[in-house]
């Protein structure tokens, strides 16, 4: 039985009325590859905001490493090691992609808050950052300005940037969505290469449930901000529940 | 042309101009970090100068304006707090209406506080000297200028200079980019954004104090008054032309306005009384039409 890492417990979030979850609650344990899945507006990206901070559950609890989050900044919660990815690229488009996966870096490294870059943690970091883009077949992209970059492209540097973090989980809301079925399976070796190598536990999002089912070693699938399913993605498909909110419909 | 009154009315004009760099480019830097134009700038200028006026009434001017940085620095940071901080995330009109909401309080509380008379440095009433900085005032070669000129010289420009510097080469700087290009990336990477907003808040009002004190003095009359607010506008004109979200295109800017000014005021003055108080805005109606991203603006690529 491996170290439980994330917990989420009895998750409520309603916007005036609107409910985005209605008591989710689910485990991640360490060098998981949990997915989560559901079609549009189940509440997946609501669920992913809620984990790293940047909403505020009105009920519920997330513990990560043993420690109850309540009240800790996105901020402190990624120092943590709880690193994120967003749906709608969020890279620093005006920086070059190694300034973009330094800034991630920084974290892995011990992020220093002097004025002036002192020469040795600076080389750790571009060390550091230089590993991960080689690792991702990102270098000869390192000096191009992230926002000039194929859309493809952009979002395995923001993978890249998320993992120079060195976290111990990371939270990809929708990493595959829009990319070619080629790049797609070149994300996927790429994620699972970094769990492999670096121990990082992955919670994916995803609403194709096809390409989850296979890598991943847990799913939770939700729709209207309720958990339909939760356990080995084998029984997914034999759920009737599933079957009639997700696979019935968009078959 | 007389050679030595050219050399004067550059040096007058860089002098000047200085003075404007420092407060557009703290304009600069807040737009930059939030996205927030600040039509509160003027009041910025005007509280810093009234700070720096009630510290010169206990402390020699010098000693006065270091006393109030911080002060300014810190009311900075309390706008963003308390002003712009729950404004996140809304309309961007609603954030413009609001700043000119604020513009109009800080007015009024200047009033309050500090009365409706122009002051003048280290004098409570008018029966006192006012105090001045140690005099420099030098004249060389036919070539005059005013102590007042000097000061703004060796204390704004390289302080102008100093934050482009910060800003390209230090590690705030960096953050400081990471959180204008995006928020809420940079909190994913671990970035205290809320925290490198506010210090972009307090530096922009540290600029605008240090401005104001001096544009205060440069203006007549020797210190702080409502007229402050008037000279503030300045700060359009030179943002604009500078390109907005460029802190050295404000700095740049600053400076060649200041020099348009003065030589405008040298030999346009006497043909066409009043021009020099419009050519900046003049200038602006030109960038406007011409080069609307200004001298260092960021090309937007507009999708229709």
């Amino acid at each position: 039985m491996s170290k439980l890492l994330l917990e989420a417990q009895d998750l409520h979030l309603s916007f005036r009325g609107v409910k985005a979850l209605v008591g989710v609650s689910f485990s991640v344990s360490e060098g998981d590859l949990f997915a989560v899945i559901g079609p549009n507006g189940a509440g997946k990206t609501s669920l992913l905001n809620v984990l790293s901070g940047l909403y505020r559950p009105q009920q519920g609890r997330v513990v990560f490493l043993g420690e109850d989050l309540a009240g800790q900044s996105p901020q402190v919660r990624v120092r943590k090691g709880l690193g994120r990815t967003f749906q709608n690229l969020e890279l620093f488009r005006g920086m070059t992609v190694l300034d973009n996966v330094k800034l991630g870096a920084e974290l892995a490294v011990g992020g220093y808050t002097d004025l002036a870059p002192k020469a040795p943690v600076e080389w750790k970091i571009r060390r550091h950052a230089e590993e991960v883009l080689d690792y991702l077949h990102l270098s000869p992209y390192r000096h191009a300005p992230a926002g000039a970059l194929p859309y493809g492209l952009q979002k395995r540097v923001e993978v890249a940037r998320a993992l120079a973090g060195r976290p111990k989980l990371l939270l990809l809301d929708e990493p595959m969505a829009g990319l070619s079925l080629e790049e797609k399976q070149d994300l996927a070796r790429f994620l699972l290469d970094a769990r492999r190598e670096w121990g990082v536990t992955l919670v994916l999002v995803e609403h194709d449930l096809k390409a989850v089912l296979e890598l991943s070693t847990g799913v939770l699938v939700m729709s209207y901000g309720e958990v339909l399913y939760q356990g080995a993605p084998a029984g997914v498909r034999e759920n009737p529940r599933v079957a009639e909110a997700y696979l019935g419909r968009s078959a | 042309m007389d050679f030595a009154l050219v050399v004067q009315t550059i040096l007058n004009g860089l002098a000047n101009g200085a003075l404007y760099a420092v407060i557009a480019a703290g304009f600069v830097l807040v737009y930059r970090a939030t996205s927030v134009v600040n039509f509160a700038i003027a009041e910025f200028m005007l509280i810093g100068a009234y700070l720096t006026y009630t510290m010169s009434l206990f402390f020699p001017l010098l000693v006065a304006l270091l006393l109030a940085l911080p002060l300014a620095f810190a009311f900075g940071v309390l706008v963003e707090r308390g002003f712009v901080r729950p404004l996140l995330g809304r309309n961007v009109v609603a954030v413009i209406m609001a700043t000119i909401g604020l513009a109009a309080t800080l007015d009024g509380t200047a009033l309050i506080l500090w009365g409706p008379d122009q002051k003048a440095m280290g004098a409570a009433d008018i029966s006192q000297l006012p105090k001045e900085m140690p005099n420099l005032a030098f004249s060389m070669g036919g070539v005059f200028l005013s102590s007042k000129a000097v000061w703004s010289l060796i204390l704004a420009l390289p302080l102008a200079i100093l934050l482009v510097t910060l800003l390209k080469y230090s590690r705030y700087g960096v953050l400081l980019r990471a959180v204008s290009e995006s928020e809420t990336a940079a909190l994913a990477m671990g970035i205290n954004a809320p925290r490198v907003v506010a210090v972009a808040w307090g530096i922009s009002a540290m600029m605008a104090a240090i401005g104001g004190a001096f544009l205060a003095g440069a203006a007549g009359g020797g210190g702080p008054g409502h007229h402050l607010v008037l000279l503030g506008l300045i700060v359009f004109p030179v943002a604009i032309l500078g390109g907005f979200d460029s802190v050295p295109g404000a700095v740049v800017a600053g400076l060649l306005i200041g020099l348009v000014e003065a030589f405008s005021q040298l030999y346009l003055e006497s043909l066409l009384p009043g021009i020099t108080q419009a050519i900046p805005f003049l200038i602006v109606l030109l960038v406007l039409l011409f080069r609307p991203y200004g001298l260092f603006g960021q090309h937007r690529i507009e999708r229709v």
